[in-house]
């Protein structure tokens, strides 16, 4: 199976480049010499399975777990260091929120903007209008959906240029969730903001029209605009009397796997050549075939 | 007995597998010279069965969440379980001693034994109410010989044993209701109690917030301050960012109760204890000496960098973020300096404590005292927090620095009291200044540096894979 990562057209500085990471837990390599560029202005969802290192990977990226090898450079400078106000252009929302948990909720936020330059307080009283937070509750007092909804709050009003937002809608309910994507996508579409966020929730993605990157073996497997996935990318269906018990080899699948005796591809019908060869694989293999557009879901239970 | 209650009665052997060996092996020396009626072989095998049940208590509160209410037939498992162990370190000690005694013996090993047991359950579930049994057991030295006369015939009664077994009952009760309180747990109040990341449920939340009403509310008192305190250093920073103000309001984030009001808590509650202390042990023992362990008491607070840092590490990822240092070491080098905002309350409780030790015993000795303190706290201090900041992940290697560390501060501050009365302040205190001081700032240099120079960390500890 081949990884298709498009190359972005670099028209200015990444918003993020890791080159060749590696990082192993206990002998077990999570991440396999990974590659990944990100430019700036775009929302990524990175997808993958449970336990395929998304986490990690994000708190690789940020510095906050060390790698075993590779290089990262984050908003143009090297992720070796912290390096000062580059931090305050990053906004974090790791994936459960169990920080300072003897503060009032208030008292987080007023520790916190003293600390930047920028600092949007009116967007903060906004959302915590909105989303009933109360200054004066501590923060161990906060359900895990409303701790996620503080750490949200807490990352955007710095007003960051680049957001990393940990499976950020995992904990809230489907009308906070809504809330969250109507405030997010103004947020970042403004110039220069990038935002990448790990979730499972697909149609979240599909709603604020994300770039896909797909972890996969410890590698981003797959990174292209949804749009073009849409496009391009179909389920191929070879069906017989007989059914299959392996699926035959189609040389540029992206994926190929058996189920309930049907053999099934996802192909990139941007490379000419495919259809040709699956034409012919269907005529060898006495096989009827059918060719199906993929929603971003289905998408993610073929290639994850 | 089920497979789940044979695991539960073992529990304590796999929490604890040294200690139960050891208070085997002291059974088993004791059980032959019990037949001899030796005393001494008495009182080892009592002191073996009550650390016995002190390891079943804390084996239960290790798996005291309301979870493992869930788990089903828990309760019968664990009545099982506790019965067994009730047949093997109760009951047949009590026939023991019908047999080697009579029975009036026997029938008070029964209700004395089942008060030991409760209370031994109480202390380990980590109520304070296992304090006040020492309270009493100290106090009862200091009834009038009149009064212990009066309650001679009380004492000796065959009804005694049978109230205490009930109030054993009671205290069972208690501790299952401090291990499984039916309501919600208190929140945490400071940084360094702050719930284990790398538990969950009760057990996340059960730590040592205390849960007294009084207590709650006078940390409640305290935290108003902290609140107060954390909000005016931040609009100062805000205005004027500095270093030394980016310390001062990290540490009024990360050590909340080191302000007036925090120690005047910490005073009240611990100023007891060393008062309770040294009435018990005061008339028997030399100032200094008590004034020793008043110093030691005073420096138990600095225990909490070193235990309480692991468990703030998931903190320090958004600390980062917040502060934007531009090297990991300037990062850590702002933390470890805020530390020692620590060590005011240290040095001044080691006043306060002292302080009470010598006006309770030898009031003419209190300046005396006051100069050893002066002395010696702050270098002590500098110097404890120094060996705390790096204790090692090993339980056994860091419990024996803490107690190496409890003697050394006991033992340094006796040695200096006898040089201050032997040889006067100058020629005693002055050169100990030197040499305490030359000792604590070079532990706090090279500690400091170590800290430094560790790999950075986020993760909570023992955190594998975060995939």
């Amino acid at each position: 199976m081949n990884d298709i990562v498009s190359a972005p057209a670099r028209t200015q500085p990444g918003a993020l480049r890791a080159s060749l990471l590696v990082k192993a837990f206990d002998g077990r390599e999570v991440l396999c010499r990974l590659d990944w560029e990100v430019p700036q202005g775009r929302v990524v969802g990175l997808l993958g399975r449970n336990g395929a290192g998304k986490t990690t990977l994000l708190r690789c990226l940020l510095g906050l777990s060390p790698v075993d090898a590779g290089s990262i450079e984050i908003l143009g400078e090297p992720m070796d260091e912290p390096r000062g106000e580059r931090l305050h252009r990053i906004g974090y929302v790791p994936q459960s929120f169990d920080l300072f948990p003897w503060m009032k909720v208030g008292d987080f936020l007023t520790f916190t903007a003293a600390f930047y330059r920028r600092w949007d307080t009116a967007l903060v009283e906004r959302l915590l209008a909105e989303w009933q937070l109360d200054r004066k509750k501590k923060i161990a007092a906060l359900s895990q959906g409303q701790r996620q909804m503080l750490a949200i709050v807490r990352a955007l009003a710095p007003d960051p240029d680049l957001l990393v937002l940990d499976e950020p809608v995992a904990s809230l309910d489907p009308i906070a969730r809504r809330d969250f994507l109507a405030t997010l996508l103004p947020l970042v579409r403004r110039p220069g903001k990038t935002v990448i966020f790990s979730t499972h929730i697909t149609t979240d993605l599909e709603r604020v029209d994300a770039d896909i990157a797909l972890l996969r073996a410890g590698r981003i497997a797959l990174m292209r605009p949804l749009s073009e996935l849409r496009a391009q990318l179909r389920g191929a269906v070879l069906t017989r009397a007989a059914g299959f018990t392996a699926a035959p080899t189609l040389e540029d699948a992206l994926s190929a796997r058996v189920r309930e005796g049907q053999a099934r591809y996802v192909i990139d019908t941007g490379n000419a050549e495919i259809a040709a060869r699956l034409q012919t694989l269907a005529a060898r293999e006495d096989a009827r075939l059918e060719l199906a557009p993929l929603d971003l879901e289905d998408l993610f239970v073929e290639l994850a | 007995m089920r497979r789940a209650a044979i695991k539960l009665a073992l529990l304590p052997g796999r929490l604890a597998p040294w200690g139960v060996a050891m208070l085997g092996l002291m059974l088993a020396a004791a059980v032959p010279l019990l037949w001899a009626t030796d005393a001494g072989a008495a009182a080892l095998a009592g002191f073996a069965l009550w650390f016995l049940w002190l390891l079943a208590g804390a084996a239960l509160k290790s798996i005291a969440r309301k979870e493992t209410l869930l788990l089903p037939d828990f309760r019968r498992a664990l009545a099982q379980a506790a019965a067994g162990w009730a047949l093997l370190f109760w009951l047949l000690p009590v026939l023991g001693t019908g047999l080697l005694f009579d029975a009036t013996a026997a029938w008070m090993t029964l209700g004395y034994g089942a008060l030991a047991i409760a209370w031994a359950v109480l202390a380990s579930s980590g109520s304070r109410a296992g304090v006040y049994f020492w309270v009493v057991i100290i106090g009862a030295r200091f009834l009038p010989a009149g009064l212990w006369r009066a309650l001679q015939p009380a004492l000796t009664g065959a009804l005694l044993p049978l109230a205490a077994l009930l109030l054993a009952a009671l205290l069972l009760r208690l501790a299952w209701l401090r291990l499984f309180p039916p309501g919600d747990v208190p929140l945490p109040e400071t940084p360094m109690l702050a719930p284990d990341p790398m538990q969950r449920g009760m057990a996340q939340q059960s730590n040592a917030a205390p849960r007294g009403k009084l207590v709650r509310r006078l940390n409640g008192w305290s935290e108003q301050a902290a609140g107060a305190q954390l909000r005016l250093r931040a609009i100062r920073y805000h205005r004027a960012p500095t270093a030394a103000r980016q310390r001062s309001l990290l540490r009024a984030l990360l050590l909340p109760h080191e302000q007036l009001r925090g120690w005047m808590v910490r005073w009240l509650l611990f100023g007891g204890v060393v008062l309770v202390y040294t009435l018990a042990v005061g008339h028997d023992a030399q100032v200094g000496m008590v004034a020793g362990y008043a110093t030691f008491f005073a420096m138990t607070g600095l225990n909490t960098i070193g235990m309480g840092m692991p468990r703030l590490r998931p903190s320090l990822g958004e600390l980062y973020f917040t502060m934007a240092p531009r090297t990991h070491a300037a990062f850590k080098a702002q933390l470890v300096d805020s530390f020692l905002g620590v060590l005011p309350g240290a040095i001044l409780s080691a006043f306060v404590y002292t302080s009470i030790a010598a006006l309770l015993l030898a009031p003419s000795a209190w300046m005396h005292v006051l100069v050893t303190t002066a002395v010696l706290a702050p270098p002590l201090a500098l110097a404890t927090l120094a060996l705390y900041l790096n204790l090692p992940a090993a339980r056994i290697l860091r419990t024996i620095i803490q107690i190496v560390t409890v003697f050394g501060q006991m033992g340094t501050y006796w040695l200096l009291y006898a040089l201050i009365e032997r040889f006067g302040p100058l020629w005693g205190g002055v050169p100990a200044l030197a040499i305490t001081w030359g000792f604590a700032l070079g532990a706090w240099s090279a500690a400091r540096a170590h800290w430094i120079a560790q790999p950075l960390r986020f993760d909570p500890p023992d955190a594998r894979s975060g995939a």
